[in-house]
């Protein structure tokens, strides 16, 4: 259960984060960058990145019991994906899916979505 | 190459471009390349938009001869009566509005390999630069003796591509009195959706228990085992103890005859069986489409593993339900997966690019039991030269609780809205 309190950690950070900035206004400048990185994969990436958008909608609300991943902090995502990674609680399916993938591609991936609006 | 020559030659490719061109404006040449897609379900729509998706200069045509697409996942729920057909219809607007593709809804005869170009039952021509032949699954008839297509189309629906066949099984359970009989006989492996007849089965069950409580399930199944095995046995225990009778194929289920008048059915250990409805599932192959193109070795259709090229035609790609994509089940999401693969794969071939050697896919499939009781199995895959091969994966857990099964429920709810999103919008 651990991996939960970690997780739900994690996503209430990212909520409060992309709530300040969206509060911030739309013409204000982002006050919490999205981690980019001009030299990383990205064609390997996106084709990672197939198997996350058949359940996770760009664009969605965060009301879902499948939230939105499409512009989420490079970092949290990270940590997220690892958490799923390294669970030993296997009842969903993220656990499952996360354990395929090396430390290296799930950063891959964060990096990926952190650029998708 | 759709260059000048074949433009004018194929008047009704021609067409279709030139409409595409006015109404998008988005057209980069009209020279461009043109790649054709047949068959708009989760396969064939998904390769279309991630095609387009990569390439926007690539001129995509997907061709489908329904105007409308029913998904055949979450067609249990209609059959169960908790939602309507409906619910599970999707248009092609998003696809040609949001991403330019250009959606014709015509009749494809074959693809001609050797001259790249796609025949319409109409006789008219269409060339292409590489085509993705999408066409699902077909039915063998003679599967069980007695069983017929004509059959099918109004007294035994198979129910098993979704739209009229959905409603008409889901009318015949309306319609039959409380304290008949329903018999389902699933189908020999492989088939499309391999946990789908048993979540069909809970759901009927569903229906059955709160309406017609007097009423009962059988299912012969023409197999001794089936996925998520375990988790439907358990399920069926706790919510339909005495509606479900399940037999294996060695202990009564196997199916002899079939008197589609009389709805009678003769099993091989002797006994006579009378329906008030059967819902027959025939064994499957890929669609006819496939077979008229000389793309199909036995029932199904020989790919590359790691970019979806037929082996047996150059240009031409087979993604989902026809597709020997082992060892990925035939699913929705499996075809949704390989298609966003093929999509990339293709665009890098068009473009005299090195396609990539290292592929990565996932499934999971959730099945109801009930409303709130779901239950789920995940995996996956990596392409290797020999096969999908299985990386990761599980079932979710017989131990789950009731509100874990109910947590589940909603979440398969949410993922059909992320998988229909990911194929039509």
């Amino acid at each position: 259960m651990r991996v939960f309190v970690w997780i739900s950690l994690l996503m209430s950070l990212f909520y409060v984060t992309s709530c300040s900035t969206s509060g911030a206004g739309n013409s204000a400048k982002n006050t919490a960058p999205v981690a980019k990185q001009a030299s990383y994969d990205r064609d390997y990436a996106s084709m990672l990145s197939g198997s996350c958008t058949t359940c996770h909608i760009q664009g969605a609300k965060n009301t879902s019991k499948i939230p939105a991943i499409h512009g989420m902090e490079k970092e949290i995502l990270f940590e997220i994906l690892k958490a799923f990674k390294y669970s030993e609680y296997e009842s969903g399916t993220m656990e499952k899916i996360a354990k395929t993938f090396s430390d290296e591609e799930l950063e891959l991936m964060s990096y990926y979505f952190a650029e998708q609006k | 190459m759709l260059n000048r020559r074949s433009f004018t030659k194929v008047a009704v490719a021609g067409a279709a471009l030139s409409m595409a061109a006015c109404a998008g404006g988005k057209m980069a040449k009209k020279d461009g390349k043109t790649v054709i897609v047949i068959g708009g379900g989760s396969a064939g729509a998904t390769a279309a938009k991630y095609i387009k998706k990569a390439d926007k200069s690539i001129n995509v045509i997907l061709i489908e001869k329904n105007k409308t697409y029913h998904t055949c996942f979450f067609s249990n729920n209609v059959i169960g009566g908790i939602s309507d057909l409906e619910s599970i219809e999707h248009s092609y607007d998003g696809l040609m509005k949001n991403h330019g593709i250009d959606v014709m809804h015509k009749m494809v005869s074959k693809v001609d390999a050797a001259n790249k170009m796609v025949v319409l039952s109409n006789g008219d021509k269409l060339a292409y630069d590489k085509v993705v032949v999408a066409p699902g699954i077909d039915f063998k008839w003679d599967s069980i003796p007695g069983h017929s297509e004509a059959a099918s189309k109004n007294d035994i629906p198979h129910a098993y591509i979704a739209g009229n066949q959905t409603q008409i099984l889901r009318d015949q359970l309306v319609n039959m009195k409380n304290g008949g009989t329903v018999v389902m006989i699933p189908p020999t492996n492989p088939f499309r959706c391999p946990p789908g007849p048993y979540e069909r089965a809970s759901l009927i069950a569903h229906y059955l228990k709160k309406h017609k409580p007097k009423s009962k399930l059988i299912i012969l199944d023409q197999k001794e085992k089936f996925s998520k095995f375990g988790l439907f046995k358990q399920g069926w225990k706790r919510e339909y103890k005495n509606v479900i009778d399940w037999r294996a194929k060695s202990k009564g289920g196997q199916v002899k005859h079939i008197d589609t008048a009389t709805k009678t059915i003769k099993t091989a250990n002797g006994k006579t069986i009378k329906a008030d409805v059967i819902n027959l599932i025939p064994a499957q192959k890929a669609g006819k489409l496939a077979f008229d193109s000389g793309l199909t070795k036995g029932d199904w259709c020989p790919i590359n593993f790691m970019t979806f090229e037929s082996t047996l035609h150059k240009d031409v790609y087979v993604v989902g339900d026809a597709a020997i994509a082992k060892k990925m089940p035939k699913s929705g999401f499996s075809a949704n997966s390989q298609a966003k693969i093929l999509a990339i794969q293709l665009v890098k071939s068009l473009n005299g690019k090195k396609t990539m050697a290292n592929t990565r896919f996932g499934n999971t499939c959730y099945s109801f039991i009930n409303p709130d009781y779901a239950i789920s199995v995940t995996a996956a895959y990596k392409g290797t030269d020999k096969q999908i091969a299985k990386t990761s994966g599980g079932l979710s857990p017989m131990g789950a609780n009731a509100t874990e099964r109910k947590a589940l429920a909603g979440t398969a709810r949410e993922w059909y809205k992320g998988i229909t999103s990911d194929m039509f919008m």
